[in-house]
């Protein structure tokens, strides 16, 4: 509980005690801990994208905040996901790669601030910024696909590369004008070829013809 | 010359500071789109005998006509397809200061009292809890834009609006977006050429829509809020272009109960007590606000996720 008090006392003891420090400066994130509730990852299977080079879902959070989407009174989420389940959402469980759970909690102001697994908190003169293992993510994407077998349907996949064709052209287009439109042409042009390329049915290693031993003949 | 009075020489007649008498508003977000049409309310839980409030879709005037010969009977048309619910919960949100009375008489700053000023605070505190649950909802569309990892482009913008005309929903539409993904549009307007045009918010237009209001574009109004969440372990921020109407929200009343003691603080959904703990020799100042916010169509949203 904090109270707003015009000044602090301290106790004073004869006997030594162990030195504790102040409760204002024990060391907790610059972030409240109600702006970063607990979730819980939603997959649906028209959300795929292409993360690091690979087809992976493109997943939301579902807050377990009471009031937010369904979440109930005491923050119970059964509700929320049943009725985002009607809309074809899929929960992904927090142990579905047993021990790492994708969410993880920071002492804050006011209690625990969760993050991502893959979100690199650091405190920079005071100032909390925040990155992303992008690459470790979608390897654990990877692997939770693989578990819960998730493949992305081809007419997702087809709709997200013409998407992203239709943007090309026009970033395409404006090209000679703008110098960004360009640059950013150019990479899309690389991803859709990648994402092209992914597409490609593996080929099979080629297995030389053995040749069958006729059976002999029974003299 | 000597003992010339300095101010140093004043010594113990000096204090080190003084408060000048004005609160000066440190820099935050305190945007909230709390009251904007664009949310549909579905209305308050009370006397209803549940926290949840449901709504109805209705579509029957959807339903298509078709050819019957001469004669013939027309067969009957299953409705269920054609009408719809979403529902929304509410919960209490709250927030409460414990003012000691040293406190509150040394307090420097007239003519409100320190309780008086953070009760005022109550209402900012509602609006900001209301805005943080919008934007929970904005990274939740089915239909996306943009890539990971890639800035936000005009041409995002425009798949995000063909998505939703696509869709048949109605304008006018809303965007919600990151403050990162308004600069990373912004910096792709700068090269666009042709009538498109920002239409940047102006002291007035700000004073009627909010601190978060950035301006217009393409015939939208664009609002930017901190809140707006992660997406993709934080690779990525996740806004959203959105009709009106894409999201409900309902809450509920408190009723007063004057004969319990304590002061109530105006009326309506944000319920602000002051509750006097003498032993402590302190009083608390609670706010209290029950609501609840949720995707009320899921087509009439497109979530826009793009470099953070």
């Amino acid at each position: 509980m904090a109270f707003t008090t015009s000044s602090t006392s301290t106790a004073s003891h004869l006997s030594p005690q162990p030195a504790q420090p102040p409760q204002a400066t024990q060391e907790v994130l610059p972030a409240y801990a109600s702006e970063h509730p607990y979730f819980t990852l939603l997959y649906h299977p028209l959300r795929w994208g292409w993360l690091s080079g690979r087809w992976l879902p493109i997943l939301r959070k579902l807050s377990l905040t009471p009031g937010s989407q369904n979440v109930d009174k005491q923050g119970d989420p059964s509700m929320a996901i049943a009725i985002e389940s009607q809309q074809g959402w899929v929960a992904v469980p927090h142990t579905v790669l047993p021990g790492e759970d994708y969410v993880v909690a920071y002492a804050a102001r006011g209690g625990l601030a969760h993050f991502s697994r893959w979100e690199k908190l650091k405190l920079l003169g005071g100032r909390l910024t925040t990155s992303s293992d992008e690459h470790g993510y979608a390897d654990y994407l990877e692997r939770v696909c693989a578990r819960l077998g998730w493949t992305p349907d081809p007419d997702v996949v087809e709709g997200r590369i013409t998407a992203l064709e239709a943007e090309c052209v026009q970033d395409e287009a404006a090209a000679p004008t703008d110098v960004k439109a360009a640059h950013r042409a150019k990479l899309a042009r690389k991803v859709i070829d990648a994402m092209r390329a992914s597409l490609q049915p593996v080929e099979e290693p080629v297995v030389e013809d053995t040749v069958i031993p006729s059976p002999r003949r029974k003299s | 010359m000597a003992d010339e009075v300095t101010f140093s020489a004043l010594s113990d007649a000096t204090v080190a500071a003084t408060l000048h008498q004005e609160l000066l508003a440190k820099l935050g977000d305190r945007h909230s789109l709390w009251g904007h049409p664009a949310i549909y309310y579905a209305g308050s839980v009370n006397g209803t005998g549940s926290n949840v409030r449901k709504f109805t879709l209705w579509g029957a005037d959807l339903a298509p006509m078709a050819a019957v010969s001469d004669g013939s009977s027309a067969s009957n048309t299953a409705i269920g397809s054609y009408v719809g619910s979403g529902s929304v919960t509410v919960a209490r949100q709250a927030l409460m200061f414990t003012s000691t009375d040293l406190a509150g008489m040394t307090w420097g700053f007239s003519p409100a009292t320190l309780v008086e000023k953070i009760a005022e605070s109550m209402a900012t505190a509602a609006k900001r809890r209301f805005q943080a649950l919008l934007c929970d909802i904005v990274d939740g569309f089915t239909t996306t834009v943009g890539s990971s990892g890639v800035d936000f482009s005009v041409t995002n913008w425009f798949s995000a609006k063909a998505a939703l005309q696509s869709a048949s929903a109605p304008g006018p539409f809303l965007a919600i977006l990151h403050p990162q993904q308004l600069n990373d549009l912004q910096a792709s307007l700068r090269a666009e050429t042709g009538p498109m045009q920002f239409v940047p918010a102006t002291a007035e237009l700000m004073a009627l829509k909010g601190q978060g209001y950035a301006g217009m574009f393409d015939g939208v109004d664009i609002f930017t809020s901190s809140q707006v969440p992660t997406a993709n372990a934080g690779a990525d921020r996740a806004g959203a272009l959105m009709s009106y109407g894409a999201v409900a929200f309902a809450d509920g009343l408190v009723t007063p109960q004057v004969a319990v003691g304590g002061i109530a603080i105006g009326s309506g959904p944000i319920y602000v007590e002051i509750e006097r703990d003498a032993g402590m020799g302190a009083n608390k100042i609670v706010g209290n606000y029950f609501v609840g916010v949720s995707k009320a169509q899921d087509l009439m949203g497109v979530s826009i996720i793009t470099d953070s």
